[in-house]
């Protein structure tokens, strides 16, 4: 099973992972990296790396809450590694498609089908409901 | 402009990647960017970033003598104390602020848009 960490600003990663829990039940293998205010991008690199050591070689699906900033500066880098895939500008809808269909499919996969979940999960209500 | 950065295609790469749409992202080590800098008629609409004041002052000794500079945040760390909201700076990039300061540098702090910038000439002194 892929392994999916997220990296955010504050605790969005974390509150993801919470909601997410809500509604697909308690996950395995979920970590969520957060940057606050007082990190460095150093220190935070740190964090990451602690997280990481845990699951190193394995498939892993790095999470970025922003295409841009710290967590994606920090955390770019890890998708030079073979079976780590990074996928930016996670949203709620990513992390519970990832949940429910990351038993039999590669990180890469996984990757490739969430960022198309993201992307189809946003909708402007107005227009689509003919107000 | 950093040293370890501009010597990192890849960090570059991924940097340069997640720039706004229209914006143009060099990176160059401190060296490196002073010549550049300097090389460039029309610096107008150029921001340069740095990670450190210690950088800041390079590029002013080095010739670059910008009459503004704001402090967007800087980790704590240890050796180094909170001065204002995420901001942390060690004694001797105090001192390197004072400094600048001195010689006609307008220091402020803002460390995220549309806030009320602080002069750092208010914290000199008492930091």
């Amino acid at each position: 099973m892929v392994n999916i960490v997220l990296v955010s600003h504050a605790d969005v990663g974390a509150a993801l992972v919470r909601a997410a829990e809500m509604i697909a039940g308690p996950a395995e293998g979920v970590y969520a990296v957060s940057l606050l205010p007082e990190d460095s991008p150093e220190s935070f690199g740190e964090k990451l790396d602690g997280v990481l050591a845990h699951i190193e070689g394995q498939e892993t699906l790095i999470l970025i809450d922003l295409f841009g900033g710290t967590p994606y500066n920090v955390a770019a880098r890890q998708v030079l590694k073979e079976t780590v895939e990074c996928v930016t500008g996670v949203n709620l809808p990513m992390v519970l498609e990832l949940l429910m269909s990351r038993d039999d499919a590669t990180a890469s996969e996984l990757a490739a089908s969430i960022a198309t979940a993201g992307k189809e999960s946003v909708r402007n209500l107005g227009p689509l409901l003919g107000r | 402009m950093d040293d370890v950065v501009g010597a990192d295609p890849f960090m570059q790469e991924v940097l340069g990647l997640a720039a706004p749409p229209g914006l143009t992202v060099d990176v160059y080590t401190v060296d490196d960017a002073l010549q550049v800098l300097s090389n460039t008629p029309s610096r107008s609409t150029t921001m340069v970033l740095m990670k450190t004041p210690q950088t800041a002052r390079r590029l002013y000794d080095g010739g670059l003598h910008y009459n503004a500079l704001n402090i967007g945040g800087i980790g704590n760390a240890p050796g180094r104390k909170n001065i204002f909201k995420n901001i942390s700076a060690s004694r001797e990039e105090i001192d390197i602020l004072t400094d600048l300061m001195a010689k006609g540098v307008e220091i402020t702090l803002l460390t995220v848009p549309g806030e009320k910038s602080k002069a750092f000439s208010d914290l000199a002194g008492k930091v």
